[in-house]
């Protein structure tokens, strides 16, 4: 197995995620009535995650919601745009003063990741913006993604009408563009959620570890039981951990000696190999996290680990 | 200035996308006589209720209730439920038809409570359905 991946800093381009800017005077609370984390306090320059869930509590969407003065800008999960522009127009009243707009074709989302990239960062926006805001430069907007929180990783968002000038930068100061297998080896490997594979509508945000993006004491939203009763009692059906693999694992629900394992990603990392995202019972990660399950070309042995890789 | 720039972005439709039905809807005797008090108390001509859906609650719709002047945006159906107005939004028509408005007077906190087939549930605290 060779090492395919660059050295130095990458850029992806997350044409998948969805770009969509609010406008009008209830938009906040429009959010805060239908999404889990409170978000009735932010100002200008502040960016938070929040989930857009069903009744039930389950996924629909992880939004990323930058706070820009008159606008909030959102940024979704991989594919799962039209589910949010379905559910923002069901969800706005005769009352409510909300516009939105589909940016998708006007913003270009890119995520910087890899050592070095701070040092991007400073030339594109000036300083290393706080964690939990937003900092602009001439051609663009970066912030840190804020459930990732590490070091090495930034957002950055521009005008289309910027992309040249922005690429060109990135290219100056060594960033390279990651192709799709190294982006699936740097996500899975930090435990980073995709959507349609780890964000869908078949599991609820504690159980991805997105403790972050949900208010206990905000009052009501939608779906707000299911969180708060799940919270109370301590107990979570399942929980997202990362499993090393002998070899490439079957993806989906397989029944496995540690429970009901559901394998949503998996990806042969270059230095960690094979290497994926599952859903298993919290009682699977006491003792030594062994067990066996199908993969494409017979049984695999698979480790718990605790994300992200090291 | 827009983060959208010259660009604009493309404009969603918001709320456009509901279908509007003919508002039936009942109200108790003992919701008309509390109406009818708050109706007495406030200032105002052609008073109505105004009653809509919001998205939020656990159960993802709340209801909302207002006393004001009869709203003249053609949106509106406009009701006369036992000599009380009402005024519901044709948004919130196939929500809202066929529901009883109650009022329940209790030591724990009585109020208005609706009554509605069209919900599938509702959460503990009695204000959101869905």
């Amino acid at each position: 197995m060779g090492d395919s991946r660059p050295t130095g800093p990458l850029w992806f381009e997350r044409a998948s995620c969805s770009r969509t800017v609010l406008s009008g005077a209830d938009a906040v609370d429009l959010l805060q009535r239908i999404t889990t984390n409170d978000l009735e306090e932010m100002s200008a320059t502040d960016v938070r995650n929040t989930c857009l869930i069903d009744a039930n509590g389950r996924m629909l969407d992880l939004l990323s919601v930058w706070h820009l003065g008159t606008e909030l800008l959102l940024m979704g999960s991989e594919n799962q745009g039209e589910v949010l522009r379905a559910h923002l127009a069901d969800a706005v009243s005769w009352k409510d003063d909300v516009q939105a707009a589909d940016a998708d074709g006007v913003l270009t989302l890119l995520t910087l990741v890899g050592e070095g990239v701070d040092d991007v960062v400073c030339h594109l926006v000036g300083e290393l913006p706080e964690s939990g805001r937003w900092l602009m430069g001439e051609t663009c907007w970066c912030a840190r993604p804020v459930h990732k929180g590490e070091a090495d990783c930034w957002d950055i968002v521009f005008q289309a009408g910027n992309r040249q000038e922005v690429l060109s930068l990135l290219s100056t100061h060594g960033v390279s563009r990651s192709d799709e297998h190294t982006w699936q080896q740097e996500r899975v490997a930090r435990g980073w959620l995709e959507g349609g594979r780890e964000v869908d509508g078949t599991v609820i945000p504690l159980e991805l570890d997105l403790w972050d993006s949900v208010s206990f004491d905000k009052g009501c939203f939608t779906g707000q039981e299911i969180l708060a009763r799940m919270e109370s009692r301590g107990k979570l059906a399942r929980t997202l951990v990362g499993l090393s693999c002998s070899a490439e694992p079957t993806l989906g629900r397989q029944h496995t000696e540690a429970g009901s394992v559901v394998v949503t990603s998996s990806v042969e990392h270059s230095r960690l190999g094979w290497i994926a995202l599952a859903l298993v019972r919290p009682s699977s990660i006491e003792g030594d996290g062994k067990f066996s399950m199908q993969g494409d070309a017979g049984e695999v042995d698979a480790k718990i680990r605790i994300l992200p890789f090291r | 200035m827009s983060i959208l720039g010259d660009g604009g972005g493309i404009s969603l439709p918001m709320g456009d996308n509901v279908q509007v039905v003919e508002v039936i809807l009942t109200i108790t005797d003992a919701a008309a006589e509390r109406l009818r008090a708050v109706l007495a108390e406030e200032a105002g001509e052609d008073l109505v209720l105004i009653i809509t859906t919001l998205s939020g609650g656990c159960s993802g719709h709340l209801y909302d209730m207002q006393v004001a002047e009869r709203p003249d945006d053609s949106g509106f159906q406009h009701l006369d439920v036992d000599g009380i107005g009402v005024s519901v939004h044709n948004r919130d028509s196939e929500r809202l038809n066929g529901i009883q408005v109650d009022y329940v007077d209790t030591l724990m906190g009585g109020g208005f409570k609706i009554e509605n087939p069209n919900a599938d549930r509702g959460c503990g605290c009695g204000k959101s359905f869905g």
